[in-house]
């Protein structure tokens, strides 16, 4: 059993960006990033307040990647005072848990207004768009919506550079019954932007969410994608994982020790081989913990490739022990850690108990959006 | 009777008459109507015969027929129809006069002179729609003259508010879908039918006749093509796509957008204000040809969905003359996620036809630019990477020939590698398409981009809409190291094709040559680049007379070039001191290269034994010296005669001239200027054209036979090469 330092799974067709390849580092496209490093807090560290994200904003790559800065050691005491949120916060961070999300990446939305009565425009323009769609008969099986809501959401926003979070309601009635219930929800968020890749002369002009949620029925969903590509001129693109970021976010959401689920990869079988679709292999989440333990020496602020790699070819190379059987020539296709359940096909289901890692798992999200933003 | 009298007979009848029986009145009556069916009347007499019409003085049928023949001969004055208005709103004439005469406006609105006092009447008729019998009529008619500022909020609620009350009736709907083009912020209703279902025409017969009068005449249908009128056609004819909101089955189909108004809220309170001022805005989607855009370019807004550029011809121009940096950000934005998902997620066969259309129109818009867009740029080049160099292989290449200028290392990384190792691995016509492609991307850098490069950053006048950080390299570099790439690829590729369709290849190559020598005359470009020796000597070699010819040609190109430069660098117009050291040393290249060119056609020596860089260069100590007549043999393989190119036209020639077959080379020696002359016949003017440059006539006085050639540029640098010989 090879110790490969680079996965290559069977039948990936998108380019594979991770690998820290020349692609990135040449200043077009979004400039100051190598994906191959991931910010990562684990342990109780690094939620930066407002006053501290002046180091970070500048772009600077040496002093983020490679060396945790000394600010953030010595504001390390009063971290815990400022991590607090609110109640609002905690509600609302607690709704994303729980529900299958299935996430979109988003281009910077334009002419955005965030105050009460544009919110309430975008509400009605939503509600007579979703009725005019039912009157086409495009909401022919599923329950038939009603009104949407378009408001703020808070909590989500941590650096200073991202706009707070909203939320978009669709209540509706299912068929056959009189209560009005949410059908479908929406959250549009970018959580913990290391910089924002809109340039200073078309700041104003241009919103940028990285990520969107949307959980509900497809049709719903479609409306609702139609109506914002119009109401704001952006594209949403269906976020697609390939087994390398799932694999990445395995190892990763691993460290952040919740034990209550078990780690369970679930690969795809090609199609050669008959009578096999699917290997599902799950392990206990604590003994993922020691492996995790034992390779991550240190308390760095980064998780590298090389990490993440040296985790799951341990998981792999256990297997081969057992059944002689390879996985990494296989596809990837779902993890499912006791933070989060992540499906190939960009479905998200949200585990974790505690809020922080909550928001971990929505900057990870947005982190690996951000990467897929061209910026001229 | 004539149509005068009847007109006045009617119109000084001031008391009720009887019909029945009135022989004058009925007489009166029928002349009008007979009138109106063959000739029209004029507009005087519709005027005067609408007071009459309306002012109900005659009897009901007496009106309605009046009414009916109101057939124009050429146009109806304004005053006509605002005289209807005026009538219908004292409320004298009864309610189906009323409607009548609703109809008559709608059926000649296209032949009344001018609307502008029409368009005041706007607020009047909106009233009339409390009027339940009238309301379609007028449904219709504002439907045909509402403008941008007519729409207002109260109107707008009144219509959804009966709208509500009575269910959606077509011409509400119809006014509505209007309004919602003008606003679509304020109206949100949705209609999926057009304009025909809307507003049936229950005149047709009547409007027909009217035509057919007119024509009978010979006068044209109407009378200008008003803004009103573009609206018209353009709602009539876009059947399904009237509807904002795509449904996902056309999102999928078609990634292009729609032209749309702006959906924003804060539109309408802008336009009330500016409306005040007297400003007016004109959403896009007005505006049908190029000469709409310049009528009223001060006043139109962007539409709500930057993409549809690639659909409309004169948002291009709107684009490009306002260098508005957010249209092009969110352009750049939306072209680079569309094109990710077009060209990365495309498995399936039906979307090979969504992506090529989608693929055309970038190209249309980056053609019409005349540079690249860097969004592209980036998706095309990433897509290289996982390109198979079969699928949607013109347009790429296309799209990649357009690209903007980048630092070589770069370039090399991103485009010239990739379609490195795709020329290696495809067949000869793979090859030529990419050497082609790699012209095409020299000349669009010569052309283009190095004057992009060239000038200041900062400065306001740029040359391009889409700007980009830019990084300071030098273009010269650039275009220097493509050239010796693309050498070096077409040198190994003309080895490996020796043998099949190597004349095709060779034709791409020489395209390119041709290029690369005519750089600095063409494209004013302040220096000359040499391509690689190696590729002009095999390119002497080949098989093929096209490529010898054509590869003469090269060369004297390239003699002219270095003349121009040499003379502007006299005149001081380029005062860099490297390129003209630079230039000396490729003046001695392209001298060596002359030497071993003349050597082996004209004067029949072509191996040498002093030249070491050349590719004919013998070393003396190999070769047999005994065999002189071996080595002459040699010599002569490359000559005029015996090349193989030429082989075919010289056993012509000595046909032709009743030679021996078997005649010596020596022999045919005195007549290689006449051979030249047959040459030039067959349109083979390279050759003759590089012996004129290069090769000096023998002077008349000398007994010997002495050939001077190469040529010296008149500098101090560089000796001139001038031997002569001994034949």
């Amino acid at each position: 059993m090879t110790d490969r330092t680079v996965r290559t799974p069977a039948n990936v067709t998108y380019p594979d960006r991770s690998h820290g390849s020349a692609l990135r580092t040449f200043a077009m496209g979004t400039p100051f990033r190598t994906p191959d490093r991931r910010r990562f807090g684990p342990l109780g560290s690094s939620w930066r307040t407002p006053g501290r994200s002046e180091v970070l904003k500048r772009i600077d790559n040496q002093r983020i990647r490679t060396s945790t800065p000394r600010s953030r050691y010595t504001s390390k005491t009063a971290e815990e005072v400022l991590t607090e949120h609110t109640e609002v916060e905690q509600h609302n961070i607690k709704e994303l848990v729980g529900k299958v999300w299935h996430v979109f990446n988003l281009t910077p939305l334009y002419n955005f207004k965030e105050n009460k009565s544009d919110l309430q425009h975008y509400s009605r323009t939503l509600s007579s768009h979703i009725a005019a769609e039912c009157k086409r008969g495009v909401f022919v099986d599923t329950s038939e919506p009603g009104d949407a809501t378009v408001a703020l959401f808070s909590g989500l926003d941590v650096a200073a550079d991202d706009h707070k979070a909203v939320l978009i309601e669709i209540r509706g009635k299912a068929r056959n019954k009189n209560e009005d219930k949410v059908i479908s929800q929406a959250v549009l968020f970018s959580t913990d932007l290391e910089y924002n890749p809109l340039k200073a002369e078309i700041k104003e002009e241009f919103t940028y969410f990285a990520c969107m949620l949307i959980r509900g029925p497809e049709s719903v969903s479609q409306t609702l994608q139609n109506w914002i590509e119009v109401q704001f001129d952006c594209k949403v693109v269906k976020q697609t994982f390939t087994s390398h970021e799932l694999a990445f976010m395995a190892a990763m959401f691993t460290g952040f020790s919740e034990v209550h689920k078990p780690l369970e990869l679930v690969y795809k079988v090609p199609k050669e081989i008959e009578g096999l679709s699917h290997i599902d292999y799950s392990t206990n989440a604590s003994d993922c913990v020691r492996l995790w333990n034992k390779i991550r020496g240190t308390d760095s602020e980064i998780f590298t490739t090389e990490e993440a790699n040296k985790f799951i070819t341990g998981l792999e190379s256990h297997f081969f022990e057992i059944y002689s059987i390879k996985l990494n020539a296989m596809q990837l296709l779902t993890i499912g850690t006791s933070i989060a359940f992540v499906g190939q096909d960009g479905r998200l289901k949200v585990h974790a108990k505690s809020p922080e890692n909550v928001l971990k798992v929505c900057r990870h999200l947005t982190d690996v959006s951000v990467d897929r933003l061209t910026v001229c | 009777m004539e149509v005068d009298e009847a007109v006045n007979y009617f119109c000084s009848a001031k008391s009720r008459q009887k019909f029945r029986g009135n022989t004058e009145l009925i007489s009166a009556l029928e002349c009008i109507e007979h009138t109106a069916l063959n000739k029209g009347l004029s507009p005087e007499h519709i005027s005067s015969l609408v007071d009459v019409a309306a002012a109900g003085i005659q009897v009901e049928t007496v009106c309605k027929r009046i009414i009916k023949s109101l057939i124009p001969q050429t146009y109806v004055k304004e005053e006509a129809a605002l005289k209807c208005i005026s009538w219908i709103c004292t409320r004298n004439p009864s309610i189906n006069i009323q409607c009548l005469l609703l109809r008559w406006i709608i059926v000649i609105y296209d032949y009344i002179d001018t609307r502008t006092n029409l368009h005041g009447m706007y607020g009047v008729l909106f009233h009339f729609l409390h009027y339940r019998v009238m309301m379609p009529y007028i449904c219709h008619l504002l439907y045909l003259f509402t403008r941008k500022e007519d729409v207002r909020l109260f109107r707008v609620r009144f219509l959804l508010q009966y709208q509500k009350d009575m269910g959606p009736q077509p011409f509400l709907t119809g006014l509505l879908s209007i309004y919602r083009y003008y606003y679509p912020s304020l109206v949100h209703v949705v209609n999926t039918r057009s304009y025909k279902s809307f507003f049936p025409t229950y005149d047709k017969k009547w409007s027909s006749v009217i035509q057919q009068v007119r024509e009978k005449i010979g006068v044209s249908p109407t009378i200008d093509v008003t803004f009103e009128k573009a609206l018209l056609e353009r709602l009539g004819t876009s059947s399904n796509y009237v509807d904002l909101m795509p449904s996902k089955k056309r999102r999928k189909l078609d990634p292009i957008p729609v032209l749309h108004s702006l959906t924003t809220k804060s539109s309408y309170k802008r336009d009330t204000m500016a409306h005040t001022l007297g400003l007016q805005t004109i959403p896009f989607v007005l505006i049908q040809s190029f000469k709409g855009l310049l009528d009223h370019l001060d006043n139109v807004e962007y539409p709500s969905q930057i993409g549809a550029v690639l659909r409309s011809d004169p948002l291009k121009h709107f684009m490009s003359f306002t260098k508005d940096q957010i249209a092009c950000a969110r352009f750049q934005f939306w072209i680079s996620k569309t094109l990710q998902e077009a060209l990365v997620n495309s498995l399936k066969p039906n979307h090979k036809q969504r992506v090529t259309s989608l693929l055309k129109s970038t190209k249309l818009f980056s053609d019409f630019l005349q540079e690249g867009i860097p969004a592209v740029d980036i998706e095309i080049f990433d897509y290289l990477h996982t390109w198979n160099g079969i699928q949607y292989s013109p347009l790429i290449l296309q799209l990649i020939s357009r690209s903007r200028i980048y630092p070589f290392p770069v370039l090399y990384d991103r485009v010239l590698e990739p379609l490195r190792k795709l020329f290696f691995s495809s067949s000869v016509y793979g090859k030529c398409k990419i050497i082609m492609c790699f012209t095409d991307l020299l000349r669009n850098y010569a052309a283009n981009e190095w004057p992009r490069n060239q000038e200041k950053q900062d400065e306001d006048t740029s040359l391009c809409l889409f700007k980009q950080d830019k990084e300071d390299f030098d273009g010269s570099d650039v275009i220097k190291n493509i050239v010796k790439f693309v050498c070096k690829i077409c040198l190994t590729g003309l080895v490996i094709e020796k043998h099949n369709g190597n004349a095709l290849f060779e034709m791409c190559v020489l395209d390119f040559l041709d290029l690369v020598s005519n750089m600095h005359k063409e494209y004013n470009i302040p220096f000359v680049v040499m391509a690689d020796s190696r590729l002009m000597e095999t390119l002497l070699i080949s098989c093929n007379i096209l490529t010898v010819n054509r590869v003469c040609t090269v060369l004297c190109r390239y003699k002219e070039n270095f003349d121009l430069l040499r003379a502007a660098e006299r005149n001081g117009q380029l005062k860099n001191s490297g390129i003209q050291r630079e230039t000396s040393r490729l003046i001695k290249l392209c001298n060596s290269l002359v030497v071993d060119f003349c050597n082996s056609l004209w004067r029949l020596r072509a191996f040498t034994s002093t030249d070491k860089h050349s590719l004919f260069y013998q070393d003396i100590s190999d070769l047999d010296k005994e065999n002189m007549n071996a080595r002459r043999k040699d010599n002569e393989s490359l000559s005029l005669f015996c090349h193989p190119a030429f082989l075919p036209f010289t056993l012509k020639y000595i046909e032709k001239n009743d030679f021996d077959p078997r005649i010596n080379i020596e022999e045919l020696r005195p007549l290689k200027r006449d051979f030249l002359h047959v040459l030039e016949r067959h349109h083979f003017t390279g050759l003759s054209q590089f012996v004129s440059t290069f090769v000096r006539r023998e002077s008349e006085s000398s007994t010997s036979k002495s050939q001077m050639f190469g040529f010296s540029p008149t500098s101090t640098h560089v000796s001139s090469m001038s031997t002569s010989r001994m034949t």
